[in-house]
């Protein structure tokens, strides 16, 4: 059975799935999302990726109840989306924050978690603990429509997450949002991630999906245009990368002469840089530490309790240890804040998906061509084999 | 009306009856024009929970919002300045009268208009803003968010009204304390009465009970003589002392206490049955063939019965033309202290000539008229006389002694006016009523407020109804012209009803069209038919009865055909969708 669409158990399904926006009259005038098959596993982090006017928004308006399909099915816990049983197993930050100006954000909460029939004391505890992870403790009595982007992006976030969602949705959940939110909302990802709940994040920021996402599908013209894994994806079989510790002159010089003698060629051989992200954190952390005042969102960093799995009242990640530690305890090496020596292939990896992201797809708008499934390679260890030999006695003398 | 008025009428029909079959199309088609719409979603388990939260959301944004703000505003600066500027005819009666009535009628008014602005808003503008996603994507069924802004929009206009109503109260209580305050003053300056005496003989104003009329010592002597600890012959000298300005006002204040501020019922006088006799006529024009072209039978059988009634209700001078009314409801409590009275307006053609009689002056538009109460033979029967004014309501007290057992009340009229001027009562439009107490004032007004909430409740109901598929100015523009509409209906109905009973030859079904029509468009127009704040304006109790018919009526059975129609639309609609 395919791949799409063959999987029972799946969280999110969608076959043939196809949006047609109409006129007054009831013509047909954009094909917004064309046959789509889509998958999405418990526990994953899905990340549905494509350029503004790609159908992604459109494919979670449907997946969420806000849209009809014109044909094809979508399926939510394998129940239709506009089955409102379903969505009290969903969290969903729209692409904007639509919030109440008129509400405070712990009204806000309040008001969504009565939505989800939370008791009173677990209204409180959630709103209490969503306020303080997303830094607005001290704008928590403010009317949100006093709130800039990013604080309204952080309530936005803070109700998706009230009713502890099996399925979060994110629609462009970065937009408007500094670094620190940036991360944390990866952090939630990864926290939500960990307890075996699954992700869907739509975005055309795609060093957020890289950094998060189990696997990506790629849509163009309201066609998946690719569909893998992030490394199946990103990985290039023509390029081989070495990790070390600084080495001398000689040492590269020795290593040049090996990979030219085994037919090969070094491309590039320099220092890796920090990630601006991470020092971008190292400051904010610091200043926090300085307790320097600052009338927007505070910066923290880690996830509530409820969302962490953790029933204590004590945070399950202390909020003041994780701020002294921002940047220094990632819960993933991939994922840190510690400024990490980010090999250049990284970047070319961002490269590779932009071009997909951005290339002009080949395929007519209305025949859809299958998902490009891409298989990782072997590495080619012959290579590696030689290249590590000669020089173990040099990595000694180091 | 003529047969080219006729076809005018039937274009003009068809055309209103093309444009609502469009609207309704419209309607229809957002309903179930396309795949898709909510599954399920009619579950009852925690929609109040749910439906509170959305009505509290609503609130709060109808409290903070400028727009609720501005509307609560314009009447909390109204009341205190109709509180300075109500005079009416310059009486305490008329003063009160016209604050309650303005104060009270421009709030509903208000409320009115919020509630169109509000509830047209209210889903709409969420759409158009995307607002609704937040809801929309949790599990709320899309009938708890109709339901939510409905409660929502009730919750603040009730808050708005309860306000409004409180102040107004307030503001007649204040009216009435000064005018209070200024008797105590006469008392103290003509009657040589100390502060506390003046005080206290102020106070015994509301203790006043028997009917006051010329030729009987007034019940206001009597309570001042009871609170003063003096003889009646001593409160009359006091009276006697003070100016006739003073005395009126005193008068006056007994009269607003039994008349304004009130809470009274009303029984309507029972016709003999004439049904025979007209009958009769009818089948004798039916026989020789004079019916009136153009006139069906009902509209026969009505006139027939107006101009017997007509006549019946017309009384020629002289005691041989006397009338007699039995009136039966409720029955009312008897007993020295229970308040009854007549409320009449005799209509005489003309003006009435000032004559003198026997050295005694009859003033001018008034008719020497005499009043029984209770059946003649009995001794509780009592009778009164004197010109009363024509063409006015006038109120005159009667004994509640004279009500019979089983609460039927009968009434005697005789027009003993030398003039020779035949008099009139119009029954069917409160012509003549006997009035008696059924509870407080405080109860009377709840009533009037609750009359208020029931035609804004169907407007809300419309509103919220219009927003699940009008933009907010279209549906503010449906529903404004609705409720105008729906506040002039005694207009429409009659220039309806001017249309509704003319058939000319061959022409029935034409006329069932148009009847039909007629009256449906009457249905539909109608958000309400109590017009509580002259009732309130008037000392009378709008009634719990008519309170449950109309809530009924207009809020439970049309409302709740609304909010169907709503959960609906918006069941199906596409709250993300893109017109391209």
């Amino acid at each position: 059975m395919n791949e799409s669409t063959g999987d029972n158990f799946a969280v999110l399904q969608c076959i043939a799935l196809t949006k047609v926006f109409k006129d007054f009259w009831g013509r047909a005038k954009v094909l917004a999302v064309d046959k789509l098959d889509l998958d999405v596993h418990p526990g994953e982090v899905f990340g549905l990726l494509g350029p503004n006017g790609s159908g992604k928004s459109t494919t979670i308006k449907i997946l969420l109840g806000l849209l009809y399909p014109t044909s094809g099915t979508a399926r939510l816990f394998g129940r239709p989306p506009t089955d409102t049983a379903v969505k009290a197993r969903i969290g969903f930050m729209p692409e904007e924050s639509y919030l109440y100006r008129y509400l405070n954000a712990r009204e806000t909460l309040d008001y969504y978690g009565r939505l989800f029939k939370l008791d009173r004391h677990e209204r409180r505890r959630r709103t209490e603990q969503l306020i303080e992870m997303v830094g607005l403790k001290r704008a928590a009595h403010r009317q949100v429509g006093t709130y800039s982007k990013g604080m309204a992006r952080r309530i936005g976030l803070a109700q998706a997450l009230i009713n502890d969602p099996d399925l979060l949705i994110l629609d462009e959940p970065t937009t408007g949002l500094d670094p620190v939110g940036t991360r944390q909302i990866k952090d939630v990802i990864e926290a939500l991630s960990g307890r075996g709940k699954t992700v869907v994040l739509c975005s055309h920021l795609l060093a957020d999906v890289e950094d998060v996402c189990d696997r990506v599908a790629i849509m163009y013209g309201g066609k998946r245009q690719a569909l893998g894994t992030v490394e199946d994806l990103l990985q290039r079989r023509d390029v081989t990368q070495i990790t070390t510790r600084e080495l001398s002159v000689q040492t590269i010089n020795t290593i040049r002469d090996v990979v030219a003698k085994a037919g090969g060629e070094v491309l590039a051989v320099d220092h890796p840089t920090d990630r601006l992200e991470s020092l971008f954190l190292r400051v904010v952390g610091a200043a926090q530490r300085d307790k320097i005042e600052t009338s927007g969102a505070e910066s923290t960093v880690g996830v509530s309790n409820f969302l962490a799995g953790s029933s204590s009242s004590e945070s399950g990640i202390s909020l003041v240890e994780s701020l002294v530690h921002a940047g220094k305890e990632p819960t993933k090496p991939a994922q840190t804040s510690e400024p990490v020596a980010v090999p250049a292939e990284r970047e070319v990896r961002g490269d590779v998906l932009k071009t997909l992201a951005t290339k002009k797809p080949v395929v007519s708008p209305l025949a859809p061509t299958g998902p490009v499934e891409v298989k990782a390679p072997e590495p080619d260890r012959d290579v590696l084999n030689r290249l590590l030999n000669p020089t173990s006695g040099d990595e000694k003398s180091n | 009306m003529t047969y080219d008025e006729n076809r005018l009428f039937l274009i003009m029909l068809g055309f209103g009856l093309f444009m609502g079959l469009v609207t309704l199309l419209y309607v229809i088609k957002q309903a179930f024009g396309r795949d898709g719409g909510e599954v399920g979603g009619w579950e009852i388990r925690g929609a109040p929970g749910r439906i509170f939260a959305i009505a509290r959301t609503t609130l709060a944004e109808g409290l903070r919002a400028k727009v609720g703000a501005g509307f609560a505003a314009i009447i909390f600066i109204a009341i205190p300045i109709f509180y300075f500027t109500a005079e009416g005819d310059g009486t305490i009666k008329g003063r009160v009268q016209m604050f309650l009535s303005y104060s009270m009628g421009f709030s509903g008014f208000v409320i009115g208009v919020l509630t169109i602005m509000f509830s047209c808003r209210s889903l709409s503008v969420e759409i158009a803003s995307k607002q609704i996603f937040g809801i929309a994507s949790k599990p709320v069924p899309r009938w708890q968010i109709v339901a939510g802004k409905w409660v929502g929009v009730m919750s603040l206009n009730v808050a708005l009204l309860t306000v409004s109503t409180i102040a107004a109260y307030a503001g007649t209580q204040g009216v009435i304390k000064r005018f209070k305050n200024q008797l105590t003053g006469e008392l103290e300056s003509y009657g040589g009465l100390t502060p506390v005496q003046a005080a206290t003989t102020v106070a015994a104003l509301e203790d006043v009970h028997g009917i006051g009329r010329q030729g009987v010592q007034s019940p206001i002597v009597d309570a001042f003589a009871k609170s003063l600890g003096r003889t009646p012959d001593q409160v009359a000298d006091l009276l006697l002392r003070l100016p006739e300005g003073t005395r009126m006002n005193l008068r006056r204040f007994d009269e607003l206490r039994r008349h304004v501020i009130a809470c009274r019922a009303a029984l309507k006088a029972e016709l003999p049955d004439f049904a025979p006799e007209i009958r009769a006529q009818v089948d004798k024009l039916k026989k020789s063939g004079e019916i009136p072209e153009g006139w069906t039978e009902s509209k026969l059988l009505q006139n027939f019965k107006a101009a017997v009634i007509g006549q019946f209700c017309t009384i020629p001078p002289g005691p041989q033309n006397a009338r007699q009314w039995k009136f039966k409801g409720p029955r009312p409590i008897k007993g020295k202290n229970v308040i009854m009275s007549i409320r009449f307006k005799l209509d005489a053609p003309g003006y009435v000539p000032p004559q003198e009689v026997r050295g005694e002056q009859l003033p001018e538009n008034t008719l020497l008229c005499f009043w029984g109460f209770g059946d003649s033979a009995k001794a509780d029967y009592a009778e009164t006389g004197e010109p009363y004014p024509v063409n006015s309501f006038f109120e005159l007290e009667m004994p509640s002694e004279c009500v019979e057992d089983d609460g039927t009340i009968v009434i005697s009229f005789a027009n003993m006016d030398p003039r020779r001027q035949s008099v009139s009562m119009d029954l069917a439009n409160k012509g003549l009523e006997v009035l008696y107490h059924t509870g407080t004032f405080e109860e009377g007004v709840v009533q009037a407020a609750l009359a208020i909430l029931i035609p804004v409740a169907c407007l809300a109901s419309f509103g919220v109804c219009a927003s699940t598929f009008l933009s907010f100015p279209v549906g503010t523009l449906i529903v404004m012209t609705l409720f105008i509409v729906a506040s002039s209906m005694g207009f429409v109905a009659d220039a309806l009803a001017a249309t509704k009973d003319y058939a000319g030859a061959n022409m029935t079904l034409e006329w069932e069209i148009r009847r039909f029509t007629v009256d449906a468009i009457g249905w539909v127009l109608a958000i309400g038919d109590l017009d509580s704040v002259s009732e309130l304006i008037e000392g009378r109790a709008v009634g719990w009865a008519a309170l449950w018919s109309n809530t009924w009526k207009f809020v439970l059975l049309k409302g709740t055909a609304v909010f169907v129609l709503a959960v609906l639309v918006l069941r199906r609609r596409e709250l993300a969708t893109v017109i391209v």
